[in-house]
């Protein structure tokens, strides 16, 4: 129920999106004036780095309908398993918050099928999409091009596949000198088609 | 105005300039053969089954009171594998239209227009002209089968920017045979179109052995003349649907 049926960010949603708002201003306002033992400020940001696998086994099932174990989605990204209508409305949901109060940035990772880029056409209007984002207040998005079949493909065949670079977040890596536990997170997100 | 539609897909780039947003609209009076979008055929609520994740638990056959199970005799809420999902829902148009228009507050100047697909959208004809009255100020295309008769047919294309309309089989009988109607209404249409000022591109699918033999191309050729033309590769994927909808694929062999 909590899963598959209860309404989940990224579907521009102004009730659901309006949570993330307030637990990001929420984390942000809890930092003001707290200084670290150099003196230095803490800044607000919302990657989670490897933390999105680490932390699937040590939080329980979470209230998105999320079961312990498994893991949560990138950084500022929507739950592995939830239906959003595309990449527009998560567009549009994961730019309402705050970030001038979060300046560590939220990088919003997005994957598109190899089919968006065949083209000039598709490609321009991958662009256009890239500068709504950052006309809405976005601070990073970060675009995959990947191909699920091939994606599991490599993972039964690794040697055919040396050179096959994915996203992860802040960084790109072969895909088959990942840990299969990335592996797998790759392929669980969503794609996009057109 | 109510009517019944089954997909909207953001991000369509390929009908179009800009951004574009496809609303599928469900039922078609067509029966291709090779259909890729089973789910478009009837003009009801279907109930989609993904047996392959099934763990056969049997949670949606205990009886329940949920007003949308009703007409599918099982718990559509109840699968804690997300096997069980309704294609179709009726909305209305004005509602729709709202909806649709906040896309282009997301997208701005990267917004290009709404496509309206299907199933048939002209199957729904008062629905369509109630969706293109309220959305009238963007740039609209429509992609059609052509089989409509003519004076609707005419209204759509006034109303349009552009028009995406299939041509599949040059010859009538054989039409009859793959799709299930003749195609006199269609080239028919396709003549209107043509006389019309508006900007059209003429899409073929090409199916192995029906619609790709050289006969059924050239005489396309001579209907088209110098029109745009696309022919679109068969799609091999096709056929994952049918099993979903409890139907049959009678392409099963082009796999």
């Amino acid at each position: 129920m909590l899963r598959y049926e209860a309404p989940k960010l990224g579907n521009n949603d102004d009730f659901v999106d309006s949570i993330a708002t307030a637990l990001l201003d929420a984390f942000s306002s809890s930092l003001k004036g707290k200084t670290n033992c150099k003196g230095g400020v803490y800044r607000a940001g919302i990657g989670s780095a490897m933390y999105y696998l680490w932390h699937a086994n040590e939080i329980g099932a979470s209230a998105d309908g999320r079961r312990k174990g498994e893991p949560f989605g990138t950084n500022y990204s929507v739950s592995l398993f939830a239906r959003v209508k595309g990449p527009v409305s998560v567009i549009a949901s994961m730019t309402k918050q705050h970030f001038g109060n979060a300046i560590n940035g939220g990088p919003l990772t997005l994957e598109f099928h190899p089919s968006v880029f065949a083209d000039d056409d598709g490609i321009e209007k991958v662009g256009m999409l890239v500068k709504s984002f950052i006309d809405r207040g976005g601070h990073q998005l970060q675009l995959n091009t990947v191909n699920t079949a091939v994606l599991l493909d490599a993972q039964k065949h690794p040697e055919k596949y040396r050179h096959l670079v994915v996203r992860i977040w802040g960084w790109s890596a072969y895909f088959t000198e990942l840990d299969k536990e990335y592996q797998d997170h790759v392929i669980k997100r969503q794609v996009y088609k057109i | 105005m109510t009517g019944i539609i089954f997909d909207i897909k953001e991000m369509a780039v390929h009908d179009g300039p800009g951004i574009r947003t496809t609303v599928f609209l469900k039922g078609c009076p067509l029966r291709c053969v090779w259909c890729h979008n089973p789910e478009g055929l009837s003009p009801k609520p279907q109930l989609m089954y993904k047996k392959a994740s099934c763990i056969g638990c049997a949670q949606c056959m205990k009886k329940c009171e949920h007003e949308d199970c009703k007409a599918f005799g099982r718990c559509i809420h109840s699968c804690p594998e997300n096997c069980l999902e309704v294609t179709g829902k009726y909305v209305d148009s004005k509602e729709l239209a709202d909806e649709l228009k906040r896309q282009v507050e997301i997208l701005g100047d990267s917004f290009g227009g709404f496509t309206f697909s299907g199933g048939e959208p002209l199957a729904q004809p008062a629905f369509l002209f109630a969706l293109l009255e309220e959305l009238k100020e963007y740039h609209l295309c429509v992609e059609t089968c052509g089989y409509a008769d003519a004076d609707v047919f005419q209204k759509m294309i006034e109303k349009l920017d552009f028009v995406i309309m299939d041509i599949k089989i040059a010859d009538s009988q054989r039409h009859r045979a793959y799709t299930g109607v003749p195609n006199e209404k269609i080239l028919e249409n396709f003549s209107l179109l043509k006389s019309s000022k508006k900007p059209y591109t003429v899409r073929t699918p090409q199916i192995p052995g029906i619609t790709d033999t050289k006969e059924n191309l050239d005489a396309i050729q001579k209907i088209i003349g110098d029109s745009r033309w696309e022919r679109l590769p068969f799609n091999e994927m096709a056929g994952a649907k049918y099993e979903m909808l409890g139907l049959d694929y009678k392409m099963q062999n082009e796999k």
